[in-house]
């Protein structure tokens, strides 16, 4: 069966040009590049070495975002997963906990705190897509039915809707887990010196040479973490999956609240959710449209109201090309990964093989290993000439940026 | 038992029950029979508290219970997609409200393997996810759920409406048997007009959020007291008036032409025999149609401004060919008569 497929395979040239090339680009830039960076941090001159590991354990900054990104991960999955719980059962009093938790007032931990806060409210809009469609699926009857049996609001959470939650709940804990840990931009920005985390740290560490294997060993163990909680997720999957075993079910119903105090406290609740999310959107659009004065002291006022801004960056090239850059580069490699896997996805499915499977899974490394190892594993490989791209040396490239 | 005293159901603006007023006896098998979107599952749901009414009142044994919850009225419900719980094994699923209730881990496994035994689940199939289970099995789950608490009422949300036909006959008998012999008050819910029929007690006939008429499946179906009742329940011709004009002419009922007449299809007979005693009138016509159903035949009679549709029991022997003339014998007196004829 397998073989009279691989044959009918192997006579299509088209196939055969396409599964080259896969091949090639699986290698190129999927797989050697990884392997080079284990193989560099650990047998940097042919023969095993540790002394990535020890310069990691003697270097202070390196340790401290080590441990700095781990506690992030787990307080944010643990921040997400009652802030989900608390909007999965409009109890206030998780709610007001979440926030005052997150809450940038916390003092001797604050810069801790905003970071966290920060990627809370960006991570939790993907997540509770998720959880909001897991909870769409609940059967409302079951609710009803647990009721008339005589279960208590708190019964039937735990009991009846949690079960059904909780694989997705699982998998949104630890897909927020991993987002802490790989986490980039929020601590750049508000992190400042005494939040260092692994993501900005990599980056820092291989822009210099000598340390350039710190550099490798941090992004090895970001990965090595990621797929650990990946391969965890993937068992509580499997584990269980409640489907509704009825093929009508009913859709949940909105709850009326029964005390007009506690109905409108939870809508304020909801709202002030709402200027949560929605105020960094608000003032990024402000800010904008104010001069340099006004963003630094971060004064708001009318007269300070400008165009100019918009101005300058749509009329000078130095303020314009950066940005244009980018949307060319987003736009080009969406079009290609999305064009390439489109038509490879299409051989993959027609050609079920073992070697098509392979294939499946390796295409997945970039979704599954963080974005800083892949990146390094591409810049420490192809700095200098390689055989697999034909000697040429990439670095610094236009092709390496859409690659990534 | 149970009394519906003028309820109202209303959702956003739409009644969704007009003003229902029913009352149930204790120990009957009482059927809310209507076509969907009726306001059936409301009634039901009104009775289980499930639905608050925006008027009037619930009252079972004698008590008002409008404002008590759900699991206080001592209902059980089977609902319309059965509802089990998927995290839970059939078992847990049946043990779940004796556990609400902390009966004592001993007595949950007796109740449990007792009311197991009763609707036919085996020790093998109580420890399965009831995902495992079939429609029919899933169903007995649910009705075992509902009776181990040992409701007052057991309330029936068209528990046969998702199963093939075959296992529908079957189950509609052990439901019965499981009633009879439990006697508890049963308000069941269907569509179906022979689930009716066969296993209640009573029926009301619901019609766009109102009660057509109450009355035992052959007061239903003998004396349909409005022409809805009568179009939903079995299967009727309507009668032109020519053709009851003619029927007038020789018959001591004398029927109004003006107004809405159906005569039920096993009511009619084909041939000139006089069966019935004389009371029957016999009028001419032609067959244009004839459907073939194994057990009969269902035939189609053009007589004066009627199709008139007729079932004959052929047993074997060859059936009329369309376009031959034969004769319809027809009881005046079973005719029934509705409104005005627009
Ligand atoms: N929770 C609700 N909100 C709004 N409208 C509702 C609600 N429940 C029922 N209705 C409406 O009330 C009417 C009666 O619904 P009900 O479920 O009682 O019908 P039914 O007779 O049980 O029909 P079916 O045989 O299809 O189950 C329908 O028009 C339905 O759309
Ligand atoms: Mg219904």
């Amino acid at each position: 069966m397998s073989r009279s497929i691989g044959g009918k395979m192997l006579r299509s040239p088209l196939v055969v040009v396409t599964m080259v090339i896969l091949t090639w680009f699986t290698a190129a830039f999927l797989l050697w590049p990884n392997l080079n960076l284990l193989v560099e941090t650990f047998f940097p001159s042919g023969q095993f070495s540790g002394r990535a590991v020890e310069k990691l354990l003697s270097s202070d900054r390196a340790m401290k975002s080590l441990g700095n990104s781990f506690l992030l991960a787990v307080v944010l999955a643990v921040t997400l997963f009652v802030m989900t719980f608390a909007t999965t059962t409009n109890h206030l009093l998780f709610l007001g906990n979440a926030i005052r938790a997150a809450g940038p007032q916390a003092h001797p931990l604050r810069r801790f705190f905003a970071v966290l806060f920060v990627m809370t409210f960006a991570t939790t809009t993907n997540h509770l897509l998720f959880l909001g469609n897991a909870i769409r699926d609940v059967d409302y009857q079951t609710i009803e039915a647990a009721r008339n049996m005589g279960a208590s609001a708190w019964t039937i959470l735990r009991r009846v809707v949690l079960p059904v939650l909780k694989p997705t709940l699982f998998a949104v804990t630890i897909l927020s887990f991993l987002t802490g840990l790989g986490a980039l931009s929020a601590p750049q920005v508000l992190g400042g010196e005494e939040f260092q985390t692994i993501t900005p740290m990599i980056l820092t560490f291989a822009n210099t040479s000598t340390s350039r294997d710190i550099a490798a060993l941090l992004a090895i163990i970001l990965g090595v973490a990621t797929i650990a909680m990946l391969a965890v997720m993937t068992r509580l999957e499997r584990g269980g999956t409640y489907y509704s075993v009825t093929k009508v079910s009913a859709p949940l119903q909105k709850q009326r609240i029964a005390s007009p105090l506690a109905n409108a406290v939870v809508h304020a609740a909801a709202y002030l959710l709402f200027l949560i999310y929605a105020s960094p959107l608000v003032l990024i659009l402000l800010y904008s449209f104010m001069d340099g004065a006004a963003i630094s002291t971060g004064v708001l006022t009318l007269e300070r109201f400008t165009l100019e801004n918009y101005a300058r960056v749509l009329s000078q090239e130095s303020a314009l090309r950066p940005f244009i850059v980018s949307i060319v580069y987003s736009g080009l490699a969406a079009v290609i990964t999305v064009g390439g896997l489109l038509f490879v996805t299409r051989i993959l499915q027609k050609y079920r093989t073992r070697i098509t499977g392979t294939f499946e899974y390796l295409l997945h490394i970039p979704w599954i290993l963080p974005a800083a190892m892949i990146a390094l594993g591409l810049v420490m490989t192809y700095d200098r000439p390689n055989p697999l791209l034909g000697g040429l040396v990439l670095s610094g490239t236009t092709v390496i940026l859409l690659v990534s | 038992m149970i009394r519906f005293d003028h309820i109202q159901v209303t959702f956003d603006g739409f009644t969704a029950i007009q003003d229902l007023d029913l009352q149930v006896s204790e120990g009957e098998f009482f059927t809310l029979l209507g076509p969907s979107g009726c306001g059936k599952t409301t009634a039901l749901r009104t009775l289980a508290g499930l639905v608050d009414p925006s008027a009037g009142d619930v009252h079972i044994n004698g008590r008002k219970v409008t404002q008590l919850p759900s699991d206080k009225r001592e209902v059980g419900m089977v609902f319309q997609n059965y509802a089990l719980f998927p995290s839970m094994s059939v078992e847990e699923n049946i043990a779940f409200g004796l556990k609400v209730r902390r009966t004592g881990s001993a007595e949950r496994a007796r109740l449990v393997a007792d009311i197991a035994r009763r609707v036919d689940l085996s020790d093998d199939q109580l420890q399965k996810n009831v995902s495992e289970l079939s429609g029919g099995q899933q169903q007995r789950v649910a009705i075992a759920r509902a009776l181990v608490l040992k409701p007052k009422i057991l309330l029936l949300d068209e528990p046969l409406s998702n199963l093939d036909a075959k296992l529908r006959q079957q189950l509609r008998i052990e439901l019965k048997e499981l009633q009879a012999e439990s006697g508890i008050t049963t308000v069941y819910v269907t569509h179906d007009q022979d689930e009716a029929l066969t296993m209640s007690d009573r029926i009301a006939v619901f019609n766009k959020g109102q009660v057509e008429q109450v009355g035992t499946p052959q007061e239903i179906y003998e004396q349909s007291s409005t022409e809805f009742v009568c179009n939903f329940i079995g299967d009727s011709s309507l009668l032109g008036p020519e053709l009851t004009s003619h029927l007038n002419r020789s018959s001591s009922r004398t029927l109004d032409p003006a107004k809405l007449s159906y005569l039920r299809v096993e009511k009619a007979a084909l041939g000139f025999g006089q069966g019935d005693g004389g009371r029957s009138v016999a009028v001419d016509g032609r067959i244009t149609g004839r459907n073939y159903h194994g057990q009969h035949s269902r035939y189609t009679v053009r007589s004066f401004d009627s199709d008139i549709k007729v079932l004959v029991n052929e047993s074997g022997r060859p059936g009329h060919e369309v376009g031959t003339p034969v004769q319809v014998r027809i009881d005046p007196a079973q005719v029934l008569q509705y409104g005005a004829l627009a």
